[in-house]
């Protein structure tokens, strides 16, 4: 298995484990995570996004997941991250992923396509992007806690 | 005889640019993988042993493929208005060596068309023949999990 | 029987659960209230169509040939097949797909197919039009009903937010931009609309963003999008005594706006760059210097039009309530950009939508959450009718009809259920 199948494994894994502040260590300073609402939508100023935020935000975002105190994860969503289909060209992965949720008795199920730009640093690989293309982005959806 | 390592790597690769291409719509570069005497089989029931004696969800040659996706493209097609986006999510993938090589992977689709989610699970099949350092698809059938379910079922867009 | 489920101190939890109760909402205020459809700039030249909600209907708003609007069902006269899947687009006719019964931008019938096969083809009918349709200031309203009030005597009070929000762009105009969310709850419709007024619940329900933002004070020094997050946590955390600040104003027709509580950073209403720099030097070319503080001056947050619209002119963001089912609703939340402002204000307008509003941002997740918990509770019957007094001794009656009230009061659902109770009722 390459250094980048397994970056993106371990990503996968860390979200299910909710270790969301190791997670976060997956990215580079500049990194940004974007869950686009459209299909081939070419930046976060042309349409509204489900997520656009760079790596200081998603600090935030996973110091409020870290405190437990938030309503729309009591009780914690379980989450299975699937991620297949891995093609590697250079410093950019893509690949497939199926997350299925299970929170307070209700299951549901995402799937996307996943772009994931990388660099070297001196600590190892790092994401400089998520970039999550739901198959159904413009549809109507509950609460999304947990990053997919 | 289980393929060797970097054989299997390349094959799931090459199932996986096919899942990729369906996925970005990019249907004319999705038929280039298919070789021009290839068979796309879509049975519709699980134990069928031909595709002769029973009906099929699909049953194609290459040239009817194409018409399938030239008509996805046809803006006037009621069926793909407005225009369906799928997910292939293959894993599992082994791949058996011989004059033509045979791949199978465990397939998951998610269709999203109309504001409404479907999912079809079900197993894969290529027969694949070696072409340069590619491959050229003699063969594909997919085994759904609910190919015999009774409703809301009959209206395929994209190919699995 | 529909009187007796509002006392003017509580309303029957019925309100919220009943089927029967969603059914008569849906034919009584849903088929018969202005209802707003789309905005005008979604459809700028002849043939443009863009597919809408009216109330439970799905209708096609369509610009003819000679600059007016039409809004049709989307059903066609024949078979009753949706004519357009598209959701928006350019056509010189609409042409069913089933048996190709072809009609005008106006929705008069223009041939079928095989029209010998009837005794009198000019019989056959067309597409059914919505019988009241009218443009507020862009803005397009539709009615199921050919009876009622006009579309300005209506909006009423709220008018003012729409005039506000033009006011508010250098070249007199707005245009929808940036496609839409949607959000999705199981939960009554009637929850966002009162919760949007709600100024007691950020304090608890959006607690643990506000703590998230806190424990990150230098997301204040970041990137645009960062400070413009964590600026909008934070707000949610002010002490009762500051919420109470905020006025509430009610208007009649169910009609309620609040004022606003972003006091610092790029998202106040009066901040200090170069890009509001710009914006507002515009603004002073097109309207005088007096004018265009007076405009930027109104620091109102959300406006809340009966009985499913909330805008927010300051952001240039809008949210319609669409009801589905007494305990399913989805929201659909759209952008507008302000003609003639530069670029970068619309980029902010986007990303303060994705932050505040989408089903993925840290403040409206816990809101959804919190409708479908009220929702879950409200099906147990334990105790029939919930209350809606807090404030009632605050509230100050004015001259134009009006009514005031401190932040902190329940004015906003007793005035919004006194309208449902009236529209129902009749």
């Amino acid at each position: 298995m390459s250094e980048v199948e397994a970056l993106l494994l371990r990503e996968a894994r860390l979200l299910d484990e909710q270790r969301y502040a190791e997670w976060l260590e997956l990215f580079a300073d500049d990194a940004v995570y974007w869950i686009p609402t459209r299909a081939n939508q070419a930046s976060p100023h042309e349409a509204l996004s489900i997520i656009y935020e760079p790596r200081s935000l998603l600090a935030v975002r996973v110091e409020r997941l870290a405190r437990g105190e938030m309503h729309v994860q009591s009780p914690p969503s379980r989450t299975v991250h699937h991620v297949s289909g891995i093609e590697v060209a250079g410093e950019e992965a893509r690949s497939s992923l199926i997350v299925a949720e299970w929170r307070a008795g209700d299951a549901r199920w995402f799937a996307a396509r996943v772009t994931h730009k990388l660099r070297r640093e001196a600590s190892g690989l790092r994401i400089v992007l998520k970039r999550v293309d739901l198959v159904d982005g413009e549809a109507p959806h509950r609460a999304i806690a947990v990053p997919l | 005889m289980h393929a060797p390592l970097e054989l299997w790597h390349r094959v799931q690769a090459f199932l996986f640019q096919e899942a990729r291409l369906l996925d970005e719509r990019r249907f004319g570069e999705w038929l280039e993988l298919y070789a021009p005497d290839a068979e796309y089989w879509v049975p519709y029931a699980g134990e069928q042993q031909s595709p002769k004696d029973h009906v099929s969800l699909f049953y194609e040659t290459v040239q009817l493929l194409r018409m399938r996706v030239d008509r996805l493209e046809n803006e006037l097609a009621p069926l793909d208005t407005p225009k369906s986006r799928v997910s292939h999510f293959l894993s599992n993938v082994t791949v058996e060596d011989g004059a033509e090589l045979v791949a199978r992977a465990q397939l998951l689709y998610c269709e999203y068309r109309r504001e409404e989610q479907r999912w079809f699970a079900g197993r894969s099949s290529w027969r694949l023949r070696p072409e340069g350092a590619s491959f050229r698809i003699a063969a594909k059938r997919v085994d759904l999990l609910n190919a015999d379910q009774d409703s809301g079922h009959l209206r395929f867009t994209i190919p699995f | 029987m529909i009187e007796s489920l509002v006392r003017g101190d509580a309303v029957h939890r019925a309100a919220y659960v009943d089927p029967a109760v969603f059914a008569l909402e849906q034919e009584r205020i849903f088929r018969r209230a202005w209802l707003y459809v789309a905005h005008e700039s979604e459809v700028p030249h002849p043939g443009d169509y863009v597919l809408a909600r009216l109330g439970p209907d799905e209708v096609i708003l369509v610009r003819r040939e000679d600059g007016g609007l039409s809004l049709l069902h989307n059903r066609c006269a024949h078979r009753g097949a949706r004519i357009v899947s598209a959701p928006s687009g350019n056509t010189r006719q609409l042409r069913c797909p089933y048996h190709a019964w072809t009609y005008r931008l106006d929705g008069s019938l223009i041939g079928v197919p095989l029209a010998e096969g009837y005794a009198d083809p000019k019989s056959l009918s067309g597409l059914a039009a919505v019988p009241r349709v009218e443009s507020y200031r862009g803005f397009v309203f539709a009615s199921h009903s050919a009876q009622g009030e006009p579309l300005p005597q209506f909006l009423g009070g709220l008018k003012s937010a729409f005039d506000n929000l033009l006011d508010r762009t250098p070249a007199g105009s707005v245009t929808r931009f940036g496609g839409s969310l949607l959000l999705e709850y199981r939960g009554n419709w009637k929850m966002f609309m009162e919760n949007a007024v709600d100024l007691v619940h950020p304090g608890f329900v959006h607690k643990s963003s506000v703590e998230a933002a806190r424990a990150h004070p230098e997301a204040l020094r970041s990137e645009t999008v960062t400070q413009q997050g964590a600026q909008m946590f934070l707000a949610n955390g002010l002490r009762a005594t500051q919420w109470d600040e905020v006025p509430l104003h009610a208007f009649p027709g169910g009609h309620v706006y609040m004022g606003g509580f972003y006091r610092q950073g790029v998202i106040a209403p009066e901040r200090e760059d170069p890009v509001f720099e710009r914006y507002r030097e515009a603004l002073v070319a097109r309207h005088g210097a007096e004018k265009a503080n007076a405009v930027l001056a109104v620091d109102r947050f959300n406006n809340l039009v009966w009985p499913n619209v909330s805008i927010n002119a300051r952001f240039g963001a809008m949210r319609v309530v669409r009801p589905l089912a007494a305990d399913h609703t989805v929201v659909e939340v759209v952008c507008f950009r302000l003609d003639g402002a530069p670029a970068e204000m619309h980029e902010l307008t986007l990303q303060f939508v994705n932050l505040a509003a989408s089903p993925a941002s840290l403040v409206a997740s816990d809101d959804l959450e919190i409708f479908e918990r009220c929702q879950r509770g409200l099906a147990s019957g334990t105790n029939e009718w919930i209350d809606m007094r807090r404030g009632a001794l605050g509230d100050q009656h004015q001259a134009d009809g009006s009514i005031v009230s401190r932040g902190t009061s329940e004015l906003p659902i007793r005035h919004q259920f006194e309208t449902w109770k009236r529209w129902l009722a009749q």
